[in-house]
C-alpha cells in the first residue's frame, strides 16, 4: 500500500468530488493532499518544485485540460514518467478504458465508488507498480 | 417496457429513462449507504408546486429524448445529503455546496449512460449544470411534457424530472 504521508493530488473540476476524494482518502488514513480544479493547474501543481506529489487521482472530463490530457503529459515527462496516476470516470465504457490504458493510467474508477472500492483500487495500483 | 404518454401528446421510452431512475438510487445508495424509495412516475401538471431549492440539470438530444433531465432538491434535503455525503454542515446553498447537485447528477448520468450503451442507445458527452430556486427547473418549460419520478430518503422528498422538447 501506499506510504500514508504519501501526498495526493486530487484533481477534479467538481469542488464536491475532490472533497468526496479526499474525505474517502483520509478514512483510509493518508493526510497530505493538493488539490487542482482542472488538468492545467494540476501540471502547473505537478511541476513546481516544492510540491513533492507521490500520486495522482484525476477526473477524467474537465475543462481546459482532461485527465487524460494530463497523464499523457506526465508520461512523457523524463521526471514524471513513472508517478501513479488512477483516472476517475463516471462512465465505465470500454473505449475510454482502453484508451487510458494505451496511455499509461495505472488504474481507473469509475464514480460512484466506496471508500473500500477506492483503498482496493490503491492496493492493486501499489501492486502493479511495485510487481 | 413501452411508452410513457403524456397529456400533451408526447411519449418516451420508459427504457430509456429507467437507467436514470436506477441510478439514482444506486449513486446514492453508494455514496452514503441510505435507503432510497422510488415512487410512483407521473405526468406533471400545474398543482405540483413543491419547493425546490437546487436543481442539477442536463440537456440530452439523441433520437430517443430531446430534453433536459435535472434532479430537483428542496435546500433541506439537498443539505443533509450534501451533509451526510461530505460530513460537512452548511446552512445554506452557498457556492461551495452548490456543484455537489451537478455532480450527484453527473454520477446518475454516467450510470445511465453505461446501462443505455449496453442496449444501443448511443448518448453523447453532457455537462451538468445547476439552477437555484424555484418551482421549476427553466422557466421556458410552459407547454412542456414533463415527466416527474420522485424519491424518498431519510431526510425528506427529492424527484427527477424528464422535460420533453415538444
Amino acid at each position: 500500500m501506499f506510504d500514508l504521508n504519501t501526498k495526493i493530488l486530487v484533481v477534479d473540476d467538481m469542488n464536491t468530488m475532490r472533497k468526496i476524494v479526499i474525505k474517502a482518502c483520509r478514512e483510509i488514513g493518508f493526510s497530505n493532499f493538493v488539490e487542482a480544479p482542472d488538468g492545467a493547474i494540476a501540471w502547473e501543481r505537478l511541476s513546481s518544485s516544492q510540491e513533492e506529489i507521490g500520486l495522482v487521482i484525476s477526473d477524467w472530463n474537465m475543462p481546459n485540460c482532461t485527465g487524460l490530457e494530463l497523464l499523457k503529459n506526465v508520461r512523457t515527462d523524463e521526471k514524471m514518467k513513472s508517478m501513479p496516476f488512477i483516472l476517475l470516470t463516471a462512465e465505465s465504457e470500454v473505449v475510454q478504458v482502453k484508451e487510458a490504458l494505451e496511455a499509461g493510467v495505472d488504474n481507473y474508477i469509475v464514480k460512484p465508488f466506496t471508500k473500500d472500492i477506492l483503498k482496493r483500487k490503491l492496493q492493486d495500483t501499489y501492486k502493479k507498480i511495485h510487481a | 417496457m413501452g411508452a410513457i404518454d403524456t397529456s400533451k401528446g408526447s411519449s418516451v421510452d420508459a427504457a430509456f429513462l429507467a437507467p436514470f431512475v436506477s441510478g439514482v438510487v444506486e449513486v446514492l445508495t453508494m455514496q452514503i449507504d441510505i435507503k432510497v424509495e422510488k415512487q410512483k412516475p407521473f405526468v406533471k401538471t400545474s398543482d405540483f408546486q413543491p419547493d425546490i431549492g437546487i436543481i442539477g440539470m442536463i440537456t440530452l438530444d439523441c433520437p430517443q429524448f430531446k430534453g433536459v433531465v435535472a434532479v430537483c432538491f428542496p435546500q433541506d434535503v439537498f443539505l443533509k445529503l450534501y451533509e451526510a455525503i461530505l460530513g460537512e454542515s452548511h446552512s445554506e446553498l452557498n457556492a461551495e455546496v452548490q456543484d455537489g447537485a451537478a455532480e450527484i447528477l453527473n454520477m446518475v448520468y454516467g450510470q445511465a449512460k453505461t446501462v443505455l450503451k449496453q442496449k444501443g442507445y448511443e448518448l453523447g458527452k453532457a455537462i451538468p449544470s445547476v439552477v437555484l430556486g424555484g418551482t421549476a427547473p427553466v422557466e421556458a418549460i410552459e407547454g412542456r411534457s414533463v415527466i416527474v419520478v420522485p424519491f424518498k430518503i431519510d431526510f425528506g422528498t427529492f424527484h427527477l424530472e424528464f422535460i420533453m422538447q415538444d
